[in-house]
């Protein structure tokens, strides 16, 4: 009988002591991996997303405010002396966070089409062609960020390989070698790109988006025949060209052919808009778009940060002129960003003694709202036009009124008598709910016209005003400004016409800095910004954090600016 | 052969998971059929009536003495030793606490039982001693629960110290944590201020800098052991009143029996358990706690509102240039962006937000339990049901707590337990938003006219009311359960214990928001579920040969098993919204969106003790444990760590006896040993890929994914090692005692998320590196200063130092000069504490109007040293470390004063910060509170927050027209001294009390946080929170309670 209880306790002992070490391998029940993500070519698919993901992000009209503010486009609507640029010695230094997020978004784009480059060529791909259109959207956006990066912050580390180990010694390559960079994976770009009818989706990159940055970097580096060619490539495109004529869902109401371009839902070719090249996507209320509440990853928000805080005016009374933000009046803005003066009235051809502009569509009151009519019943100024109101209360005005809650709205920020109704708090008087304010349409990256202020440039650069003038009419004539005569033509007409035409669709500070006038336009333009900007502020700080964390290797400074 | 099939067997999903059980129970009925034939039972009987004690003595009257023994409740204690002072002659008590001896008039007996204090009598003339035994402070020969077995308290050789739990039991404390702060040297508890939640624990210091996504520190948590199992739930799930010891683990000699996750201290937990030898009794117990804040920031009123929106806009409202005389034309009106705040100035309004966002708090409280034991089991069966409602409106806590031990000893050679509990906590509802109620303008009225909820009097925050009007539901249910058996094995002092523990809990969260997506509704259900499942297989052998070798040998096998998932479906935008978060499918169907998740993690752990001891006067402990987890990386699945302990009774020795007689025990202690932290979580050593709907194309959304954190194969524990010195002692006649600990502890291969260039398309990686040590000393001394017959006054004293040091993080030197490189965008410095602040230096002025100020800068913002002189300020070269936010020492004393029956406890405790230590930052920065120009007018401010303006040139906080360019918080010492907690306490006496049946009638009045010492500035020291809006203060708690045990 004894003996049994021995076995018991060895059995025991056998059982309790035999350990299975193969309990311990580990695979994720919710999380994937990058070994089992990357297998189909509908994976490669999917890692090119959240590359539109972060081109949308850059361009958000939050992120991306000083890419405007603190240039000769834009300042701050509060505190203008101070805050976002306001004053370039405290505003833009190493360890400014817009040194670095700038920054982490375009390495992240350069990531991810490295992830994408690097993986493609184990992936079994039934369509050569499939594969071919993937790699030419990777490059595509990995020329686009070395592109920003090499105007915003000269020359940067480069990399083209995925990263799958810490790494802590790049060096700084020259700004040259970043725009070559640049333009190799561009013109990889070009070639595997299709035609822009030929997209499978709407949105999706074509060649044409890759000329048109194509011709820019050959500008950028100084090869305008290349520049001109290129450009030319994407004007002489049947398919694209400037809308000259009404089009679009709101062609039978008062307008403009300018003015169609803005209007919602009419930026994509199935509008039958033919200028639009590049256009960041969005849709209202659905995974991927636009949130009912404003202010995700998702959404525009041209219309919260650059419109004016028109509703909190009073009139001479003191009572509210408006009965609060109303779809009509453009939204729900809250005034963070405003227009310089140089954009709102010198660029136009302001003449203050007749009180009048030069001829152009583009400065008509659909397309900058410049006067509003009170909507407040409860006013005694009750449906007159704000421009009629007393001169005393145009004197009466705080600097609170002047710089946030009365200036010039460009009103391509919003899209006035078109927001969804999920966004309105009262549908019948089209007042906003609290949580509105986002741009709810899809908004351009890149359009003709800016392809031939772009071969003007060119041109102009290769001693050709004339041919420049000619490309600056094209873009004029669509909204009956007078043509500037070939002797007019400078880098300083280009650019303001640049404004005229593209303000807030272009990163400003991206096209100064291109041309190395970041600091010449802004003391021409800013008042505020102007007094402090120095010369070497044509060029980022390098992140200091960047710099600290690259330890082996010192990324050198821009110079100037203090760590 | 047989391993083979094992090995398939095992291989199978029911072998992983029950094989354990399912063979432990096969076990049983095994051996239950076997038993009679091989297992001895070797019952010890003390018979203290030997015949030589017999022998009277001639000179006194023999005589007969009997009685009964209780503890303090008056519940009968039996096993009670009586022994006639220096004789031989002694007894037990019975069942119900009966003893009776012989002996001698001119005797004295001694009555003594483990745990509890030893009292002599003198017999005299008495025939009757009734005596009231009570607990041990000193607990020299308490029980230690040290894990996976227990100690004598003599016996310990690490550093173990044992809550006082009943000293706190009163207090309306709903976690237990609650009442361990402060008490225990070197464990570090946090206030608690919000209701539910657990506050934070540490324990000797922090060792690790891991920090998580906000910045914060992470990954100092102690384990939880639960009645011999690790707990991984809440402990605000646990019910005060059923806990019976509290011990903590904290050298790394002794915590090594629980390997990878000990480092950051262990923390027993025992529930109560009926206690062998005493009769059934039944207890009740209740409070009602009436709490308020102990202080708190004071929205100012209206007129005070108006006041400083003058002054933040002193350029409009007063006349330049000196901006000291008010401005006549000044339009206060016309400033105030929306049509409410304007009408609130014209007709007065001047509303109390805070009053209205706060309500009274309270905590009701009622526990009934029952327990006692007979010959063969002993059950502890308790109720409880907590109500508590916080400071914040809505803000709700109620908990149903239900207990079952029980323990069966059918077989002198098996017994069975277990300990099971319920909890069931119900969250439910949104609280009012504390943040928006001191900021709201008091210029806002609340209601509509037609007394309705003004939703959206202003901008963009809405009414701090409305989150009230959400319909919540959060339940959560919390199972526990622990079976074991013991089985004495058929050699000497051999058994075998297995043991499976069970948690299972379970979260549902419910809302419907009628405000929601523009008054369309917004609803959501999360479901959630974790479970842990424990196995542990003991092979203890207890032996003493040759009266001097004493041996206890524990050999562990175990594995863990967690795994949890959770779903949550999410609606919005109504057409009916009468269902609520009942019928999600009657959303917009854009808005009905979903998300899951699931996990799991495994573990396998060995380990061995071995507790030696020789003569009652050396002592040894050899501790080794090997773990495997399955969240660390395939080359580092298991580590493994060792412990060595000394120990010498020196009181035992005779010359020490002889030297220093009023010594009654003294002890010196010496351990050293290595233990882990398991910071890396489960998945945390994988790559991981973020996928999901990222963008659109056209009107289709488009999916995508991209590789968001890198991978490290490499992955494994920290490793923290650890050298403990301490002194037990205890003299004249154990009214003095106390215990010293010294320690020492390395931490290194930290886990931490090393910040990597941007450069590289990711934020960070974890990885093991870096080391910190931790040295400190701990001081505990109790002492009982007055004991008469009617009077006792016992005092406590706990102190602790902990110093805190970076030794390596990188361990790079880059820049060459020879010494490691600091990381100081983690504001890691090497010899520096983990809490090194480092920051520019504040001069303590602003710019004044008048000065000379430079570019960029503005009146009233503040003026910062430059370090180096360049006239600029930049981080890299005019920071530097101002101080550190841990503090210097922690000391508290705890007082009880008792006069017949009338007791009277008072507990101070405070946390020092010496120079430059213990630093909080107590002022925000404008931007996170909207304390700035451009809101002024929306936004109120505290009375606390003094701004500069030109009329107050002196204030002591920045002004806030322009903003400061450089955001630094204010650093100020967060030192207090606090009157935590007050006792008064009542009992019955017993005679008055017997006639009706009750054991025990006691009544008692509490108070909590009674008063604080400090020159924080802001809402509470011990939290940390300044000026913070959103943080609830600490609240002072009034309560009266009963007690009654029949």
């Amino acid at each position: 009988m004894k003996i049994y209880k021995y076995i018991i306790l060895a059995f025991v002992l056998t059982l309790a002591f035999a350990c299975d070490e193969d309990l311990l391998s580990e695979t994720p029940l919710d999380t994937l991996s990058p070994e089992n993500s990357f297998l189909k070519p509908i994976d490669i698919e999917a890692a090119l997303t959240p590359n539109y993901q972060l081109l949308r992000e850059l361009h958000n009209g939050e992120d991306n405010v000083l890419m405007h503010s603190g240039t000769d486009l834009c300042m701050s609507a509060r505190d203008p002396a101070n805050s976002r640029l306001g004053d370039y010695r405290v505003g833009l230094l190493p360890s400014s966070d817009t040194a670095l997020s700038f920054w982490t978004r375009y390495y992240k784009m350069i990531a991810n089409s490295n992830v994408i480059i690097s993986r493609i060529e184990n992936i079994e791909y039934t369509d050569s062609a499939q594969k071919q259109l993937h790699l030419g959207e990777a490059y595509f956006f990995r020329g686009y960020a070395y592109r920003s990066l090499g105007y915003l912050y000269g020359g940067v580390p480069i990399v083209l390989n995925e990263i799958t180990s810490p790494k802590t010694n790049f060096t700084r390559t020259s700004k040259q070698a970043t725009l070559e960079q640049a333009i190799e994976d561009m013109k990889f770009a070009v070639t595997n790109l299709p035609d822009v009818t030929q997209v499978l989706k709407e949105g999706k990159l074509n060649n044409a988006a890759a000329n048109h940055l194509l011709a820019e970097l050959y500008l950028a580096t100084g090869d305008n025949i290349k520049s001109i060619e290129t450009a030319s490539a994407v004007i002489n495109n049947p398919a694209i060209n400037i809308m000259t004529t009404r089009f679009g869902n709101k062609a039978d109401e008062v307008g403009d052919p300018y003015w169609d371009l803005f209007q919602r839902n009419n930026q994509n070719r199935s509008a039958g808009n033919n200028e639009g090249i590049l256009v960041l996507q969005e849709e209202f209320n659905i995974p991927g778009g636009t949130p009912i509440i404003s202010g995700s990853d998702n959404d525009f928000r041209y219309e919260r940060y650059y419109g004016s805080l028109y509703w909190f005016l009073n009139d001479p009374d003191g009572n509210k002129i408006f009965l609060g933000a109303t779809s009509k009046n453009l939204g729900r803005p809250v005034g963070f960003i405003r227009p310089t003066p140089h954009f709102t009235h010198t660029i136009w051809g302001w003449n203050s003694d007749t009180g009048t502009f030069s001829q152009d569509e583009r400065n008509n009151n659909r397309n900058i709202q410049r006067d509003w009519v009170s909507d407040n019943s409860s006013s005694n100024y009750f449906g007159q036009k704000i421009s009629d109101f007393p001169q005393s209360w145009f004197d009466g005005l705080s600097a609170q009124d002047t710089l946030r809650d009365y200036y010039p709205n460009v009103t391509k920020i919003s899209t006035p008598n078109d927001h969804p109704n999920e966004i309105l708090s009262n549908p019948e008087t089209g007042q906003m709910a609290n949580f509105s304010g986002s741009t709810v349409t899809d908004w351009y990256l890149i359009r003709v016209a800016e392809t031939y202020l772009l071969r003007a440039e060119a041109h102009l650069a290769n001693g050709s005003p004339d041919l420049a003038a000619q490309d600056i009419n094209m873009v004029r004539s669509r909204s009956q400004a007078p043509d500037v005569s070939a002797g007019d033509v400078n880098i300083n007409y280009i650019l303001d016409e640049r404004m005229r035409e593209l303000n807030y669709e272009e990163d400003r500070r991206l096209t100064l800095a291109r041309l190395e006038l970041v600091y010449d336009r802004t003391v021409l333009g800013n008042p505020f910004s102007g007094l402090t900007i120095e010369p070497f502020n044509n060029l980022y700080p390098i992140p200091f954090s960047e710099i600290q964390l690259n330890s082996e290797v010192v990324l050198e400074q821009n110079p100037e600016y203090v760590n | 052969m047989r391993k083979i099939i094992f090995k398939v067997f095992l291989n199978t999903t029911l072998g992983k998971r029950g094989l354990m059980t399912i063979f432990s129970l096969l076990m049983l009925n095994t051996v239950h059929a076997l038993k009679e034939n091989f297992i001895k039972t070797d019952e010890i009987k003390i018979n203290y009536n030997s015949d030589e004690s017999k022998t009277p003595n001639i000179r006194d009257v023999q005589k007969t003495v009997s009685g009964v023994i209780t503890d303090e409740s008056g519940i009968p204690l039996a096993g009670v030793t009586i022994i006639v002072k220096n004789t031989k002659n002694g007894t037990t008590t019975d069942f119900d606490g009966n003893y009776t001896i012989n002996a001698d008039s001119n005797n004295i007996l001694v009555f003594s039982s483990i745990g509890f204090i030893t009292k002599e009598v003198s017999i005299g003339n008495q025939s009757q001693i009734n005596i009231q035994l009570s607990e041990d402070i000193a607990q020299l020969d308490a029980i230690v629960v040290v894990g996976y077995g227990t100690q004598k308290r003599s016996d310990v050789t690490g550093s173990v110290a044992s809550a006082n739990v009943e000293a706190f039991a009163d207090q309306p404390n709903t976690n237990i944590l609650q009442s361990l702060q402060g008490s225990v040297a070197g464990l570090n508890i946090g206030a608690a201020n919000s209701i539910g939640d657990s506050p934070s624990i540490e324990v000797r210091g922090r060792n690790t800098f891991a920090k998580d996504s906000n910045g914060d520190l992470q990954g100092s948590n102690p384990l939880i052991v639960l009645d011999g199992v690790i707990y991984r739930g809440s402990l605000a799930d646990i019910n005060p009143a059923d806990i019976g010891t509290i011990d903590v683990l904290k050298d790394s000699s002794s915590q090594a029996i629980y390997g990878s996750q000990a480092a950051n201290g262990v923390i027993l937990v025992t529930t109560k358990k009926g206690k062998r030898g005493k009769k059934p009794s039944i207890n009740f117990s209740t409070y009602y706690s009436f709490d308020s804040p102990t202080n708190r920031l004071t929205p100012a009123n209206r007129d005070g509102f108006i006041n400083q929106f003058q002054k933040i806009f002193y350029d409009t409202a007063f006349i330049g240039p000196d901006f000291t005389q008010p401005d006549p034309t000044y339009n206060e009106a016309g400033n105030y962006p929306y049509q409410s705040i304007i009408d609130g100035y014209n007709n007065g309004t001047d509303t109390n937000w805070l009053d209205l966002v706060t309500q009274n708090a309270f905590i009701r409280n009622t526990n009934v339990s029952v327990s006692g034991s007979s010959e063969k089991n002993s059950y502890f069966l308790s109720a409880g049901h907590t109500e508590q409602d916080g400071y914040v409106k809505n803000d709700k806590y109620s908990r149903m707590n239900l207990r079952a031990n029980f323990e069966n000893r059918t077989r002198d050679w098996l017994t069975i337990g277990m300990e099971t509990a319920l909890s069931m906590g119900d969250h439910s509802g949104i609280k009012a938003d504390l943040r928006l109620g001191n900021l709201y303008s008091p210029l806002i009225a609340p209601y509509n006219e037609d007394g309705t909820l003004a939703t959206d009097p202003i901008g963009v925050d809405r009414n701090p009311l409305l989150p009230t009007e959400i319909d919540q539901l959060d339940k959560r249910l919390n199972l526990f359960g622990n079976f074991h058996a013991t089985i004495k094995l058929p050699v000497d002092g051999l058994s075998y214990k297995i043991n499976h523990g069970i948690s299972y809990r379970t979260q549902r969260d419910y809302r419907f928001d009628p405000n929601g997506n523009n008054f369309t509704g917004i609803a959501s259900k999360y479901n959630s579920y974790t479970i842990d499942r424990t196995t542990d297989n003991l092979l203890t052998y207890i032996k003493t040969f040759n009266d001097k070798h004493a041996l206890d040998a524990t050999l562990l096998y175990g594995y863990e098993e967690r795994e949890g998932e959770d779903t949550k479906a999410n609606s919005g935008s109504f057409s009916n919204t009468i269902l609520g978060y009942n019928s999600l499918e009657l959303g917009d169907l854009n808005q009905q969106l979903v998300s899951s998740g699931a996990w799991d993690e495994r573990s396998i752990y060995q380990m061995g003790r071995l507790n030696y001891k020789y003569n009652n006067k050396y002592l040894l402990t050899l501790t080794v444990r090997r773990d495997g987890f399955s969240g660390f990386g395939t080359k580092t699945k298991f580590g493994t760590f060792p412990s060595l302990a000394l120990g010498w009774t020196v009181s035992e020795e005779p010359f020490i006896q002889k030297a220093l007689p009023w010594v009654d025990n003294l002890k010196l202690r010496a351990s050293y040993g290595k233990t882990g932290n398991r910071t890396v979580g489960r998945y945390d050593t994988l790559a991981k890929v973020n996928a999901g709907f990222q963008y659109v194309f056209g009107n289709e959304s488009a999916y995508g994914q991209f590789i968001s954190d890198l991978g490290n194969d490499d992955l494994g524990w920290e490793t923290t090692t650890g050298l403990n010195l301490g002194i037990d002692f205890s003299i004249l006649q154990n009214r003095f005692n106390g215990s010293i600990n010294y320690y020492n502890n390395t931490t290194s291969d930290i886990l931490f998320a090393v910040d990597l260039p941007r450069i590289t398309g990711f934020e960070d990686i974890n990885t093991n590196l870096g080391e910190v040590d931790n040295t400190g000393l701990e001081v505990s001394l109790s002492s009982i200063n007055i004991q008469t017959e009617d009077f006792a006054w016992k005092s406590t004293v706990n102190f602790s130092t902990n110093k805190n040091r970076i030794a390596s993080v990188l361990g790079k030197d880059d820049d060459g000069d020879g010494i490691e490189d600091n990381l100081i965008q983690n504001s890691l410095f090497i010899g520096e504490s983990i809490g090194a602040v480092y920051d520019y230096v504040d001069t303590g002025k602003v710019y004044q109007i008048g000065d000379v100020i430079p570019g960029g800068y503005n009146p009233g913002n503040r003026i910062f040293e430059d370090l180096n002189g360049d006239n600029v300020l930049s981080d890299d070269k005019d920071r530097r470390i101002l101080g550190r936010t841990e503090p210097a020492y922690r000391f508290s004393i705890f007082n009880e004063l008792s006069y017949k029956n009338i007791s009277l406890s008072i507990f101070l405790n405070s946390v020092q910060g010496g120079k430059d230590g213990y630093l909080g930052a107590s002022t925000p920065t404008v931007s996170e509170y909207r304390w700035r120009h451009d809101n002024a007018s929306t936004y109120n401010i505290v009375n606390e927050f003094r701004a500069w303006s030109p009329t107050d040139p002196n204030a002591p906080h920045a002004g806030v027209r322009f903003d400061d360019p450089i955001q630094r918080p204010n650093y100020a010492d967060r030192s207090f001294i606090r009157l935590q907690d007050v006792r008064l306490s009542y009992k019955f006496p017993e005679k008055l009390l017997n006639n009706i049946f009750i054991n025990q009638l006691r009544l008692f009045a509490t108070g909590k946080n009674l008063y604080t010492w400090t020159n924080w500035v802001g809402v509470d020291p011990e939290t940390g929170a300044g000026f913070n809006l959103e943080s609830a203060p600490v609240m002072r708690s009034f309560s009266l309670g009963v007690n009654l045990t029949f």
